[in-house]
């Protein structure tokens, strides 16, 4: 009996052993809230970040990062990490909220135009993220295989229409998750994180000041070289364009 | 998509054209040489002086680099450029000119002007100019005569949030092309244009001028010393090239123009605070000279039905800013803001004008009802005092609405009249999501082996599938092919029949051996196997391009079996499997041979 007992509690201490542990990413996460709750905003910076260099990368967490630093009061910040989450939740509604928020606090004004018309024809393109577009890619490329194996078999009407639509579906999410790829690795968008940064005509601080953005601004990435980014502002002002020293911006 | 095409081939065809100008005159750009000069170099602070530089015997130069120029405002004016060819050399020129507008008077030096000519830098030499003091009124030429600028304000010493009136006039005798006028920016000040501007004539010592005037209100928003930044004008004159020659006439424009500034001196008002003493409570700000009146559209209201009320004041001073006059709320009717209107207009030297605040009332109560008097407070600058002006009390009646009233007013209120929009007191961002679900990865990790083997293996099973149907669709339709294709399958299951039964039936083992090759040649053929002779089989395998040596062996395996099978005597088991392991490499041979030679 005694030796039952004993073996007992003893797997129930291996069991428990990984759950109290503080370093599992539950735990973080509710430590984190916890702090931001409390108001402690480093606190709950610190640790959502540690969250985020452990490889997770989701939109909610980004989304509450950016809480953090909007109640901090760096804007610039809290633009970035929500334009960071809405890379990976586009449908999030309070994350959209929020970021609209943000954008009507800082000092530059910029248009930023809604796509409107392309975000109702490619809805599926806005809505989803990378990765849920490659998971539909990969389950109608099952699907549209499958159909075409069945269809040597048995060239059935039903099938050949199922063939066509899955067809229609496989391309284009497969499309759209190359495009998405592709626009999230090479046309990169930035915010301004600096109080003011100088937007200079050349990639050295020689070159003379064009003019300025403050904290929050998003722009657009055309280049990189020796530290120095080039950018434009995006939307209706073409000629604003220069370059900025890499540190005073994020790049999402 | 062109434009970057164009972007692309601008520097070839720049090129193209440079080479083609080159080798066509093969002596061209013999010397270079750059000049400054300036048309004076002594001038007044209302004075001007143009700067030119000039290239000659070259077409493509960097644009100059001017000195730092202290003391003067540089503004580009243009270049020109010419091109001549006397006997047959070719001479071209272009020259950059600026004008300066001397800031404060002093003796300067215009420096080297720097110029980048194929790839050579050359430099001017400095130029020394003096700029007078304005206070030598009579050193004006009869150029500042011709035109000049005024700018003043009809009250230096408004108080605060007083209007005064800024104008800018224009004066000239002679024709002006592409003026424009750059006014200051009104800093500390709330700036309001009165009216348009005005062209007028006006005599000054005996001579007519042509004037342009710009009226703007200005109400100072602080007090103390404020400056008014000085005005400025820029506009072309047409001057008379000297040399009159045979074109000398107005439509062919033998003059040239000459690009003129100007700018008036600041002004300095002297900003007065407003008095402290007998301020009112509700005072807001508000100066100038107004009255105050409030109607009501109707006297007799039904219960839920409204009435609009307008408070209109009006009068001279900075109508924009007029406060919403206070309205208390009542117990007896209801009150709905609605958007003020606002009409601007002039009143000789000042803006004047009504601002008309409207508000729906609706009775509550079915008795005579009372509005009370509204009341505003102004500073009037033109006694110095402080006013209050209060309208009068309006008297209206409550009536009941008819029978179905209390269903109007419940109509009422859930119809559109009475629905308010609902206000945003305060913004603020939506809190944190705890949901757990905020640490599953997002992320798509392309080398995850389960996503490459989901993305190919539907690929690479369409294609099993396609190659398996296309064979068995061949062997349903070619059983010679079939044939062929299990030949070898076949004769290797025969050979284990033959090793099962070599020890027991000496008969049965020739017999199985032998049906093996036979049947073997035979599907191979597509024949019937077991009927041949050995002497046919040579023949159809010599047809069929089967190597004469492997035939020859088929023939005396197939004969030395037939000998076998007649001799008495079993043979020993190691003969037999010798025999065996003959048959196999025989059969390895031949399906090799056709494999090479496909029938």
């Amino acid at each position: 009996m005694k030796v039952f007992v004993l073996f007992f509690l003893f797997s129930i201490m291996l069991i428990s052993l990984p759950v109290f542990s503080s370093d599992e990413p539950s735990n973080i996460f509710l430590e984190a809230n916890q702090a931001y709750n409390k108001g402690d905003y480093d606190g709950a910076i610190s640790l959502y970040e540690k969250l985020l260099n452990s490889g997770i990368r989701n939109g909610l967490l980004y989304y509450n990062l950016g809480n953090c630093y909007f109640r901090k009061g760096e804007t610039g910040r809290a633009i970035f990490n929500y334009k960071n989450g809405k890379l990976y939740s586009p449908r999030d509604e309070d994350l959209t909220a929020n970021l609209n928020y943000a954008r009507q606090n800082i000092k530059d004004r910029t248009e930023i135009k809604d796509p409107e018309i392309r975000r109702r024809i490619f809805f599926w393109y806005y809505s989803l993220n990378l990765k849920e577009l490659f998971m539909i890619f990969l389950v109608f490329n099952g699907i549209f295989w499958i159909s075409a194996i069945l269809k040597i078999f048995k060239p059935l009407p039903l099938l050949r229409a199922v063939f066509f639509v899955s067809l229609f579906i496989m391309l284009s999410s497969g499309i759209s998750a190359a495009t998405k790829f592709y626009v999230m690795e090479n046309l990169k968008d930035g915010v301004v994180l600096a109080e003011e940064v100088s937007v200079r005509s050349g990639n050295s601080s020689n070159d003379t000041i064009l003019f300025k953005l403050h904290e929050g601004t998003e722009i657009e990435i055309l280049d990189e070289s020796d530290g120095w980014l080039k950018i434009k502002l995006p939307h209706g002002s073409k000629d604003m364009r220069g370059w900025v020293e890499k540190g005073f911006v994020g790049i999402v | 998509m062109t434009d970057k095409i164009m972007v692309k081939l601008k520097p070839i065809i720049l090129a193209s054209i440079f080479i083609f100008l080159f080798f066509i005159f093969p002596a061209s750009a013999s010397e270079i040489t750059v000049t400054a000069t300036v048309d004076k170099t002594e001038a007044t602070m209302d004075d001007q002086i143009t700067l030119s530089v000039a290239v000659n015997g070259a077409q493509r130069m960097g644009d100059p680099v001017l000195p730092s120029l202290q003391g003067f405002q540089v503004m580009s004016s243009g270049t020109s450029s010419e091109v001549k060819i006397i006997n047959g050399t070719l001479s071209a020129s272009k020259s950059f000119n600026y004008i300066l507008v001397p800031q404060k008077e002093g003796d300067f030096t215009i420096g080297q002007v720097q110029v980048e000519v194929q790839g050579k830098v050359y430099r001017t030499a400095p130029i020394k100019i003096k700029v007078l003091s304005l206070s030598g009124e009579s050193r004006k030429d009869s150029d500042s005569k011709e035109f000049f600028l005024t700018a003043e304000i009809n009250n230096p010493n408004p108080y605060m949030n007083e209007q005064i009136v800024y104008t800018i006039r224009f004066f000239r005798k002679i024709p002006v092309s592409e003026a424009s006028i750059e006014k200051p920016a009104f800093e500390g000040f709330i700036a309001e244009e009165l009216g348009k501007e005005r062209e007028l004539s006006k005599v000054i010592n005996g001579e007519q001028y042509l004037v342009y005037e710009i009226r703007t209100v200005l109400f100072p928003l602080k007090a103390g010393k404020l400056e008014i930044f000085s005005s400025r004008i820029k506009f072309g004159i047409v001057r008379r090239s000297k040399s009159r020659g045979f074109f000398d006439d107005p439509f062919f424009g033998s003059g040239r123009i000459e690009q003129k500034i100007l700018s008036t001196k600041p002004i300095i008002v002297n900003v007065k605070p407003l008095p402290k003493e007998n301020r009112p409570k509700d005072f807001n700000n508000l100066v100038g000279n107004f009255k105050i009146a409030a109607s009501l559209s109707k006297n007799e209201i039904k219960v839920g039905e409204s009435a609009t009320l307008d408070l209109e004041i009006s009068g001279k001073g900075n109508i924009r800013n007029i406060p919403e006059p206070f309205l208390k709320e009542s117990s007896e009717f209801k009150i709905y803001n609605d958007q003020p209107r606002v009409e601007i207009g002039i009143d000789g030297d000042s803006l004047i004008g009504e601002k008309i605040f409207k508000k729906a009332i609706i009775p509550l109560k079915t008795e005579i009802l009372n509005i009370p008097p509204v009341t505003i407070s102004f500073f009037n600058p033109e006694t110095g005092k402080y006013e209050t002006i209060s309208s009068k009390k309006i008297v209206f009646t409550g009536l009941p609405g008819g029978e179905d009233e209390r269903l109007r007013i419940a109509e009422g209120f859930k119809g559109q009249s009475l629905q308010e929009s609902i206000k945003v007191l305060k913004r603020d961002i939506l809190p944190i999501n705890t949901s757990i679900s905020s640490l599953k990865d997002q992320r798509l990790n392309l080398s995850d082996p389960l996503y490459i083997a989901f993305s190919i293996i539907p690929f690479l099973s369409y294609l099993s599938c396609l190659v398996y149907k296309k064979r068995s669709d061949r062997y349903m339709k070619d059983i010679k092919f079939a044939r062929n294709r299990r030949a070898i399958g076949e004769a290797k299951k025969r050979l284990k029949e033959a090793r099962k039964c070599r020890e027991n039936y000496k008969d049965a083992f020739f017999t199985i051996l032998s049906k093996t090759v036979r049947e073997y040649l035979g599907d191979k053929l597509n024949v019937a196997g077991s009927a041949l002779t050995p002497a046919e089989i040579g023949e159809r395998l010599g047809t069929a391009g089967i190597n004469e040596k492997t035939v020859e062996k088929v023939k005396s395996f197939l004969e030395n079996l037939e000998y076998k099978k007649f001799v008495s005597g079993g043979l020993s088991p190691e003969e037999k499997k010798e025999l065996l392991i003959s048959g196999e490499e025989l059969l390895n041979v031949l399906e090799r041979d056709f494999r090479r030679f496909p029938i």
